[in-house]
């Protein structure tokens, strides 16, 4: 029977233990990459899990040594392969990792038959093996450190987003605590099973289990200080360091504008009023409509921004589809004319390219998906043909929130200086937002909607943040502040993001399929990634239309405001947004929980009023009860049966000398209890001062 | 209050502070607030079970060694808390052979609830034992904090030698034949027993006449009385450690002290008169006697009964014997049958007088150092002179034995 139970017991203990590693786990993948080095850091944990809990359960030398060679010899393997060329991953790198994207937007029956192998062989012996061991050594302590510190581990390597897979690792590490307690508390050979024997563990670990959820959600709820290092940032850099794949960064603080000569772009500063020219770029023969992409920028530094990835020649001149394989991807045709007189290093194209035919020049590709030319002679001619991914919103929706290390380092960088503002301002918009491509349309018709397009613009005064002021305070603005806010906001929800100039269409001439593009159709606008899909533009200035957008897409139209005319004001402020927000301190809930809490407690006392004897004053009451402990001290307890005076008259045979005190105590109780009238305070004193000469007596006398 | 834990708990504490305090941000708070709401509630949960009160008891003061016993274990919630877990260690008497002599009763309590827990265990060995006391031990449901509590008090509990039912008489062991039994009657005009009526001879005396019978039947009826010669008995008891083997219940003594007392049941159920004299370190002595009371007594001699060193007993009961009365039997108990026990029953079997000697075979209970060959030779002397021998082993049926079924006679 006793066996029985301990097993039941013990039967959720692997859940348990299941859900604390799978939330390192994937607390793991989030910190350190989804493919690569996260699983890399999982699998390295995992053998070094398996050594030790091998080696307590059966220890032998060569099995220790055996899992210590193998690890460092994967750790190792894991560092020189990382250490490849940058931006790639090298095949003994793929052959290393070798696991499956758990990302379930990508399984194919391949990889879910390997998902499928890993996670019940491997993963199963794992909390096996971990379960056997915590309940040999009795003992949690070493698992717990050993979490604590890989959990430590994470949190430096990444952001605030890993909050919630802390949260989890909390609730089940108290839930672990709890029930392992229970667990042990009949482990011993020495507790006997009886009837009405046995913890209700069943009851109480559910009872934890609502304890923990609810300390962590007040801790996650009360306030907290702001960050005093950036050790994400900090981490990342290191991990980098360490792990290689990073090419070096150039960075040039040359200032860079629109013009005739179109030059890689390193530095773009923020103006006021844009100048219209009407003056011919380049001729484009494309069998759609579309927005001419010359250059992304990716540093943004409060002020403008900084091209900050460094152009690699490639061989060739064909591409691989950046986009992942359930995505569907058109190809068209495209050719570039520059007009007489204009010349440019960037090589336009209506999307990711797929090939680029010109003549008599070397290319060249950053990490920004730019692709440049030495070939810098006016009027040049070229032919792209561009990858068009379709614009699907359910695959969109489903997108998940780990993106690549590349990625997110690249493309959710902002200043350490940016105002806390804005990002509380991108929290409230996407607040009802559960998926990247929500957030990210709530972001874009948000700007779209509530600020006006507007070319006579102040420029932003020194040393403000351009985004805060465009805001708050210019509430209408261009293409570059519309984009660059775009792009601003949803770094600070977590959503990589890129700020990207080129062209619109242009002027079509129907007869030949060609557009003309003017110095007037510059634009900026957004792309995004979207993780297993890969980079989609966006378009948040207001009465422009992005083409190629899905009729569900299309934002309702807005009436473009004339430069003339006072520039209307925005429908919702942002402003009454942040007021909204209420993300402050819970003040109300927390109160309603106190209110509550004491409420329960205090209806608790009244009602054990009797039981703690909290200031109930009842002497004479108290005075017998205490004279009962007395007497089944002794060895006389009172039957429930048993009236006062038959009790009392019961000891008469066994206290002979000390009976007239004892019926002097019931007497007194009785009065008081049945009587109407209480005792005088003197004779309150006199039945204590009887009582305390019993006790004195009786304690002083050795049991018969 | 758990020291230890407390002490680890403010430790963590403090580190997680440190941390937030150093690092700021979301997630260092976070971990700060849940650990110091954890060691809260944990805290606070430890500090309100600490109204428990138990106590514990037998259903008896007084049973008997193989049978069973009803531990009573009462323990109360006087608070309004629920409390997780209560274990109540009970130090346990030592008759029920637990480990460490520690019993410990795990369960939860609601709000003021009572919980009765009975277990019946068995006694296993005889003897006085004191028990009772206890610790109640409670904390919070995440075992960080724990408080323990003295409680209960001091029991005793006597448990008496295990008494098995031989049946009606001692049988062939005692020397009688089949069909034999121990009374021997002689009819008589006086005597112990009442026999009956007959009719009226000349010359029985008119005391003698049963009036009311006379009158019923309009014939002089007169009573008529027995003799009775009871058999009496003298139980002598070896507690020499030498020659014995085993230890505990499984123990050579008790098996030696179970036949005592189950022949002097027997002999006291039987009418017999039994005494016991047993050699141990002291030389204790029940005079032989009838009834029940004389049976108590010598079970609570056989209670606290226990082996010594540093005497013969084939040498001392050799002394003893000759001073048994001509009427009684002599019953040895030993795990050695020596040549000095053999004269002394040969010699008493010469003047008539019947003994049966219960040879415990030691080598059964464990014992290496057993010379086979010298007990085999005087044990055949003892079959020579007519004296039984019943060999009892370890797993030797006592009631059997006494069926015949079981034991080797001369």
């Amino acid at each position: 029977m006793k066996s029985v139970k301990r097993e039941q017991h013990a039967l959720w203990l692997p859940l348990i233990i299941l859900g604390y590693l799978e939330t390192l786990r994937r607390a793991s993948f989030y910190a350190f990459g989804w493919t690569g080095r996260g699983q890399a850091l999982a699998i390295v944990s995992t053998i070094v899990i398996i050594q030790i809990c091998i080696d307590y359960l059966s220890p032998s030398r060569f099995k220790k040594a055996a899992a210590v060679v193998t690890g460092l010899s994967y750790i190792g393997m894991v560092w020189v392969a990382n250490r490849s060329i940058s931006g790639e991953r090298s095949v003994i790198g793929e052959f290393l990792f070798g696991l499956p994207n758990f990302n379930l937007g990508i399984i194919t029956p391949f990889y879910y038959a390997t998902f499928c192998f890993f996670v019940v062989f491997f993963y199963a012996l794992l909390v096996f093996l971990l379960t056997a061991f915590i309940l040999e050594r009795k003992n949690v302590s070493e698992v717990f450190a050993a979490g604590t510190v890989l959990l430590l581990t994470e949190i430096i390597a990444s952001d605030e987003g890993i909050m919630g897979y802390v949260f989890l690792n909390a609730v089940f590490a108290i839930v672990l605590l709890a029930r392992l307690h229970l667990v042990q508390l009949q482990e011993d050979p020495r507790v006997r099973t009886a009837r009405g024997t046995g913890i209700n563990a069943g009851t109480w670990t559910g009872a934890a289990l609502v304890l923990a959820v609810l300390i962590a959600t007040t801790g996650a709820l009360l306030p907290s200080g702001r960050p005093k290092a950036d050790y994400a940032s900090a981490g990342q850099n290191l991990v980098q360091q360490v792990m290689g794949g990073r090419a070096q960064i150039n960075v040039k603080q040359s200032e860079g504008y629109y013009d005739v000569f179109w030059d890689k772009m390193q530095h773009f500063k923020f103006k006021g009023a844009a100048p219209v020219e009407d003056t011919p770029v380049m001729y484009v023969k494309s069998p759609r409509p579309g927005y001419w992409r010359g250059e992304s920028a990716d540093f943004y530094n409060g002020g403008g921004w900084e091209h900050t990835t460094t152009a690699k020649q490639v061989k060739g001149r064909d591409f691989d589809c950046p986009y992942a394989p359930k995505v569907q991807v058109d190809q068209i045709d495209q050719v570039f004319s520059l007009t007489s007189g204009m010349s440019s290093q960037v090589l336009f194209t209506s999307g990711s390219p797929a090939c680029v035919e010109i003549a008599g020049a070397a290319l060249s590709r950053d990490e920004g998906d730019n692709i440049y030319t030495t070939n810098t002679g006016p009027g040049i001619s070229y032919k792209v043909i561009s990858y068009i991914p379709e614009r699907e919103p359910q695959k969109l929706k489903h997108t998940s929130q780990e993106y690549p290390v590349n990625i997110r380092s690249l493309y959710l960088q902002l200043p350490d200086n940016m105002p806390d503002r804005v990002r509380k301002l991108a929290r409230q918009l996407t607040r009802d937002a559960h998926s990247p491509f929500d957030k990210t349309r709530a972001i874009e018709n948000y700007l779209s909607g509530n600020y006006p397009y507007d070319l006579s613009v102040c420029p932003p005064p020194d040393g403000r943040d351009v985004v805060d002021y465009f805001l708050f305070d210019l509430k209408k603005g261009y293409c570059t502040y519309h984009s660059t806010a775009m792009v601003v906001m949803l770094r600070s929800v977590g959503i990589p993001a890129r700020w990207v100039k080129g062209f619109t269409t242009g002027t079509e001439n129907k007869e030949t399929g060609v557009y003309q593009v003017d110095m007037s159709d510059a634009h900026a606008w957004v792309e995004v990634y979207f993780s297993d899909y890969g980079w989609l533009p966006f378009e948040p200035t207001s009465s422009f239309i992005l083409p190629g957008r899905t009729p569900a897409e299309n934002k309702p139209p807005v009436q473009e405001e004339s430069p003339a005319s006072a520039p209307a004001v925005p429908q919702v402020s942002p402003n009454q947004l942040l007021q909204d927000e209420g993300r402050g301190f819970p003040w109300g809930v927390v109160v309603t929980v106190l209110i509550l809490a004491g409420t329960a407690l205090a209806f608790y006392l009244r009602r054990i009023k009797n039981i703690f004897r909290f200031g109930s004053g009842d002497k004479i009451r108290d005075t017998y009860l205490s004279f009962l402990n007395l007497l089944a001290y002794k060895g006389y307890p009172k039957n429930a049966s048993q009236t006062p005076m038959e009790y009392a008259g019961g000891l008469a045979d066994k206290f002979p000398a000390d009976f007239d005190d004892i019926m002097a105590i019931t007497e007194a109780y009785m009065r008081d209890k049945y009587t109407g009238k209480s005792l005088s305070r003197s004779e309150v004193e006199e039945v204590r001062h009887i009582f305390r000469r019993l006790t004195d007596k009786l304690l002083g006398k050795s049991r018969d | 209050m758990n020291f230890a834990g407390l002490l680890k708990a403010l430790g963590w504490l403090t580190i997680s502070f440190l941390y937030a305090y150093i690092f700021g941000g979301r997630i260092p708070y976070f971990i700060f607030y849940t650990s110091l709401g954890v060691l809260a509630a944990a805290f606070l949960c430890s500090r309100v079970n600490s109204r428990v009160a138990g106590h514990c008891y037998t259903e008896a003061v007084t049973a008997q060694a193989g049978r069973k016993v009803k531990v009573i274990v009462e323990v109360k919630n006087n608070s309004g808390w629920p409390l997780p877990w209560v274990q109540y260690w009970i130090q346990m008497p030592g008759t029920f052979c637990l480990p460490d002599n520690l019993g410990c009763y795990t369960f939860s309590l609601g709000p003021h609830e009572k919980k009765v827990i009975s277990e019946d265990l068995e006694c296993k060995l005889r003897g006085n034992y004191t028990w009772g006391h206890g610790l109640i031990k409670t904390g919070d449901i995440f075992g960080i904090f724990t408080r323990a509590k003295q409680n209960g008090e001091h029991r005793q509990i006597t448990v008496l030698p295990e008494v098995c039912d031989l049946g009606p008489d001692l049988g062939v062991v005692a020397g009688l034949q089949f069909g034999e039994t121990a009374v021997s009657l002689h009819t008589s005009r006086s005597g112990t027993g009442y026999l009956g009526v007959r009719r009226y001879d000349a010359g029985d005396p008119m005391s003698r006449i049963h009036w009311k019978a006379s009158a019923r039947t309009q014939h002089l009826l007169v009573k008529e009385f027995q003799e009775q010669e009871l058999m009496e008995f003298c139980i002598y008891l070896d507690l020499n450690e030498d020659n014995h083997a085993g230890s505990g219940p499984g123990g050579s003594l008790e098996k030696a002290v179970s036949l005592a007392a189950s022949l002097a049941f027997m002999g006291m159920r039987s009418g017999y008169g039994v005494g016991l004299i047993a050699f141990g370190p002291e030389r204790k002595v029940i005079p032989v006697g009838y009834g029940k009371g004389n049976f108590n007594l010598i079970l609570k001699t056989l209670v606290d009964i226990q082996p010594g060193k540093g005497f013969n007993f084939g040498e001392v009961v050799g002394h003893e014997l000759p001073l048994l009365r001509k009427n009684r039997c002599a019953m040895v108990i030993t795990g050695r049958v020596d040549g000095r026990l053999a004269e002394g029953l040969a010699w008493l079997k010469a003047r008539g007088q019947e003994s049966s000697v219960f040879a415990l075979k030691t080598e059964t209970f464990g014992s290496t150092g057993v010379d086979t060959a010298e007990q085999a030779g005087n044990v055949s002397r003892l079959k020579i002179t007519g004296i039984p021998v019943a060999w009892v082993a370890k797993d030797s049926d006592l009631r059997l034995t006494f069926r015949g079924l079981d034991y080797e006679i001369g």
